[in-house]
């Protein structure tokens, strides 16, 4: 019997090629798209889940309350010391010191090197502990011994390759930032992909012992690369761990500050995810993406069902015939899903080869994460098991209804070939089905629109600085004659108009902050102010203009004034930029003159609102030069920039960055969704179409009487046209009457995110509705006009 | 074997209803060849059906075999047209994407008959009827005729003890529809199957040894046919 079924499905889904063609596209296309998904869903919720004790890892992080909250998932030094030598009940505590943009390299024994490597955040101190709390594979070495010596360091496989090759590194010299040498004691196995343990050079906690001896004690000093993480025994609420930091919080601050200071312990599973701390990806994205994925699967079963019944009319002879020949229902539906269950399989393959062939590109975008999927990911239990059931739902979904439809045929209705639209499967069910599908459809347009223009916008939109053909270079030396030689080296090549050195650029990832007095006040102002260290140069180079006073005077070598931006004034509640000129400011405790007043400037992305900022010089913190290039010869004036630095520093590695390139990595999150909107929303239009055109071949097949006879009654081209244009207009409209609140909802949520972000206008909308009737008038005309063109005598004798 | 007892069949039409049968009373014996003509719209195929259980009726009882056909379970009643009732229609109504063969065997498969019953019973059936040559052709290969033969082996192949064919021939050239007849008679005689046909040909009818007449959907008359008088 089964055999039976097969042979018929396969040779009806022949006979019907472009109906099961459109039918296997469909749900493959849409297939892909969810597996694809739920690689990149699944990818990122496992992230740090692999760990044995991970659901008793926390990182301490700290809170602090100034006028405005403040968030660092770092703590101070020696919160860590405190927490194991006083709260014994605690498993584990290991601290962590992340370095940013550190100098490797491999000695020679006359004192020069091998190799050097520029590292930017793979390089770590770590405490022998960490390796308790987090699971490490080691090759060689033991967690106990290898990182108790101060001057020893840890390597992954994956370094040890970078710096040594196939040779065996235990034993060898790695030095750090041309002045510590360190010696290689262990080596690990390379980290499973989805962890934020990024690391890759552990060097022994007990070397900086010495280094961080007198600032060990200073409470106040925090930096967000250095952590802490803690282990709780099983069953420890941890509740238990909260209680401790206000006590400790009254032991080690003064009590002026700490009122501002709270710690609370940071779960493991929410680190990926919460962007507060400094998590990477937002869970609620990947809510999103997860619908997305749903309703694109759901899309494509909204299709295959439409193309599914409407395909039954013509299957309603075999049904009948069955029938009479003694099949029951039962093994009608049966066969039904059978022919579901192929037609599913095929998509299925199909699906699994889009996937492997979109892989490439989403390893790509997410490349941020080091990501590299594969469809052999899908191989491990749990996620064979969630594909097995997702298949299972689509062939449920798809097959369950048209086979109870098709199976539910009266025997004499479906010989006669007098099977209405209301038997094969209402056709307000299909229209309810397609008009979820346009839904669907103009949602994900209005979206992709929305992000469009505001990704557009922040990219275009006056960040109050010059971004321009400036590229920044680093600046290695705190000596400010070497900055000299530098900047009077820099300035001889021919296509560099401007040379502005700083910690900073005016937009950062990295924010500085400090408390700030104000006018020699007996207080601290209530807020703190943002600060950036920058020369002479650094205010015309960037464009930023003067409200109010003068730009540094050159001469001005001891670096006592300071420029503030309107903001600070605002902050200050001062009537005008006039008022501050020649007050006195105290900030990182020491008194600067207010001599200028700067427009306000944005100094991260847009979801960060302008804050009070003030610029001054400071030579031993400049950290880069910002060079203002003529966009001629660029090529040319880059090569000359990397030889003159080369030069000054032979020991380091040169690398540029330009400002353009900075603002885009504030967005890389949003680039990246738009990136998946934009294709998915493709997707979902592309399997809409397909639908459509399901449903109006089935509507032309239904109606073919009709039509005949209205053109024997006079009726033109035109006229037939209308009848599906005016079915088909309702039925986008009527999508449109949903998605459009809906989306303009989800995306003003979406914008809340931002405090500079665009108005959403009713273009959108327009556009959206004017797309979606277009594309249906495309899918809809080609099918219609063939019926509609058809000589009324044949459509008339097939009855 | 049959017996209609006050059988009517209408459907509801505004306030009213309208009738399609009215009042039938019959009784068809086992071995019998009945033929039911009459005008277009009389309710010929609609009592063929309501006799073959693809449709129930609105009024009446209907005995088949003594069984009351209105009080049997669905489960039951492809039972009865799996085992004992046999098809053939005027559009043939061969399964287009099955062979002569798998045509056949079918009903044989919905029968739960083994593989090699089955194997054996369409063998013979393809003898019998001359289509041993064509077993694997699609029905889009043969000719009108041939297909209607096809149809017929497909009634026979469960050995039912009644076939009901409506206007077997109504497609066919006057040729091969007196091949048909002839087949039916055959079987009939020699198989002792029961046959019931509506049909518009006069001489078609003959072919029974009763007629029955149908007229707005009252059953006008018996008819004994001329050829089985003689």
């Amino acid at each position: 019997m089964l055999k039976n079924y097969f042979k018929v499905a396969f040779r009806t889904l022949l006979r019907h090629r472009t109906y099961s063609l459109l039918n296997v596209i469909g749900l493959a296309v849409g297939l892909a798209c969810g597996i694809l998904i739920f690689l990149v869903v699944g990818f990122q919720l496992g992230f740090d889940t692999y760990h044995q004790k991970a659901d008793r890892i926390y990182r301490v992080v700290t809170e602090l309350t100034y006028e405005t909250a403040t968030y660092s998932r770092g703590t101070p030094k020696a919160l860590a010391g405190v927490l194991r030598r006083d709260y014994p009940f605690i498993e584990t505590v290991a601290r962590i010191k992340r370095l940013r943009g550190n100098l490797l390299s491999i000695p020679r024994a006359d004192g020069g090197f091998l190799r050097k490597f520029q590292e930017e955040r793979t390089v770590c101190f770590a405490d022998p502990d960490l390796f308790s709390v987090f699971d490490f594979q080691w090759k060689t070495g033991t967690p106990k011994t290898a990182l108790t010596a101060p001057n020893s360091v840890v390597l992954t496989e994956k370094y040890v390759r970078k710096y040594f090759g196939d040779a065996n590194p235990i034993g060898r010299t790695l030095r750090l930032d041309n002045n510590l040498n360190l010696t290689v004691t262990g080596v690990l196995e390379d980290h499973p992909v989805a962890t934020n343990l990024s690391d890759e050079v552990y060097i022994s906690y007990s070397t900086v012992l010495g280094l961080e001896a007198r600032s060990l004690q200073n409470w106040d000093d925090l930096n967000s690369e250095e952590m802490t993480y803690v282990t709780l025994p099983e069953n420890t609420p941890v509740g238990q761990l909260e209680a401790v930091f206000p006590g400790i919080i009254q032991t080690y601050y003064t009590p002026e500050n700490a009122r501002f200071y709270h710690f609370h312990a940071q779960p493991l599973h929410d680190i990926h995810f919460n962007t507060t701390y400094g998590g990477r990806m937002q869970l609620k994205l990947l809510y999103a993406m997860a619908i997305v994925g749903v309703f694109l699967v759901l899309a494509a079963c909204i299709n295959f069902v439409n193309l599914a019944t409407a395909q039954a009319l013509r299957r309603s002879k075999e049904v009948g015939v069955r029938k009479a020949l003694g099949s029951t229902r039962g093994q009608l539906f049966r066969q039904f899903m059978t022919e579901t269950a192929l037609i599913t399989l095929a998509a299925v393959a199909l699906a699994l080869a889009l996937a492997q062939a979109g892989l490439p590109l989403v390893n790509q975008t997410m490349s941020v994460f080091n990501a590299n999927f594969s469809l052999t990911d899908l191989l491990q239990p749990k996620s064979l098991l969630l594909f097995l059931v997702l298949i299972g739902c689509v062939i449920g979904l798809a097959g369950f209804y048209p086979s109870l439809i098709v199976s539910g045929f009266n025997p004499i209705a479906a010989l006669r070939r007098k099977m209405t639209t209301e038997q094969v499967g209402g056709i307000s069910v299909r229209r309810g089905l397609v008009v979820v599908q346009f839904f669907i459809t103009q949602l994900f347009v209005i979206s992709v629109l929305v992000m469009m223009s505001q990704l557009r916008y922040v990219r275009n939109v006056d960040l109050g600085f010059t971004k321009e053909t400036v590229l920044t270079i680093p600046v290695p030396t705190p000596d400010p004659l070497r900055q000299e030689t530098l900047r009077s080296r820099l300035r001889e090549i021919g296509g560099i108009q401007n040379v502005a050195f700083g910690n900073t650029p005016p937009a950062s990832s990295i924010i500085n902050k400090s408390p700030f007095t104000f006018d020699n006040r007996a207080e601290p102002e209530k807020f703190e102010t943002q600060t950036k260290i920058g020369d002479g140069n650094y205010v015309p180079l960037f464009g930023l203009k003067l409200r109010a006073g003068r730009n540094f005077l050159s001469g001005d070598t001891v670096a006592r004034e300071i420029i503030v931006n309107e903001m600070l004034v605002k902050r200050l509640g001062l009537p005008s930029p006039d008022a501050i000129l020649g007050k006195n400011l105290n900030v990182l405790g020491i008194d600067r003159t207010v001599v200028g007043v700067v427009n306000d400037f944005h100094v991260n992305s847009l979801r960060m609102a302008v804050a009070p900022t003030v610029i001054f010089k400071a030579f031993s913190e400049n950290r880069m030069a910002a060079l203002k290039v003529s966009p001629a010869h660029l090529a040319e004036t880059l090569k000359q920039v990397e030889k003159t630095w080369n030069g000054l520093f032979p020991e380091l590695v040169f690398h540029y960055q330009f400002m353009d390139e900075i603002m885009d990595r504030f967005y890389t999150a949003e680039t990246i969704m738009l990136g998946f909107a934009q294709v998915f929303s493709l997707i979902a239009i592309l399997i809409g179409c397909l639908g459509l055109y399901g449903l109006v071949s089935f509507m032309a097949e239904s109606k073919t009487k009709e039509i005949g006879v209205r053109k024997v009654l006079g009726a033109n081209v035109g006229q037939i046209l209308w009848l599906f244009g005016r079915e088909f207009g309702r039925l986008v409209l009527l999508g449109f009457a949903v998605a459009a609140p809906l989306g303009w909802w989800l995306m003003s949520r979406w914008l809340q995110d931002y405090t500079y972000r665009i108005e959403i206008e009713w273009w959108v909308f327009g556009a959206t509705g004017l797309l979606a009737s277009l594309i249906t008038l495309a899918t809809v005309s080609v099918q219609s006009a063939k019926a509609a063109l058809m000589n009324p005598v044949t459509s008339l004798r097939s009855e | 074997m049959i017996s209609l007892q006050n059988v009517s069949k209408y459907y509801p039409a505004g306030f009213g209803k309208t009738y399609v049968l009215r009042n039938i009373t019959l009784d068809i014996n086992e071995g019998e060849f009945v033929s039911i003509m009459g005008p277009s719209g009389s309710g010929k195929s609609t009592l063929l059906h309501i006799l073959g259980m693809l449709e129930e009726p609105s009024e009446g009882e209907y005995l088949f075999f003594d069984q009351p056909v209105q009080k049997l379970s669905e489960k039951r009643r492809t039972e009865l047209h799996r085992n004992y009732i046999g098809f053939v229609f005027q559009a043939y109504h061969l399964i287009d994407e099955l062979t002569v063969y798998e045509n056949i065997e079918t009903p044989l498969l919905y029968k739960g008959m083994s593989s090699s019953e089955r194997k054996s019973r369409v063998a013979e059936l393809l003898d019998r009827f001359n289509m041993v040559a064509k077993k694997d052709l699609f029905p889009s290969q043969l000719s009108g005729g041939q297909q209607q033969l096809v149809g017929i082996a497909r009634a026979v192949a469960s050995q039912p003890k009644v076939i009901f064919a409506d206007e077997p021939t109504g497609n066919l050239h006057s040729d091969h529809a007196k091949e048909i007849m002839d087949l039916f008679k055959k079987l009939n005689k020699e198989d002792g199957v029961t046959i019931v046909q509506v049909t518009h040909s006069e001489v078609n009818a003959e072919y029974g040894n009763r007629i029955l007449r149908l007229k707005d959907g009252w059953l006008e008359s018996f008819q004994v046919p001329t050829l089985e008088r003689e």
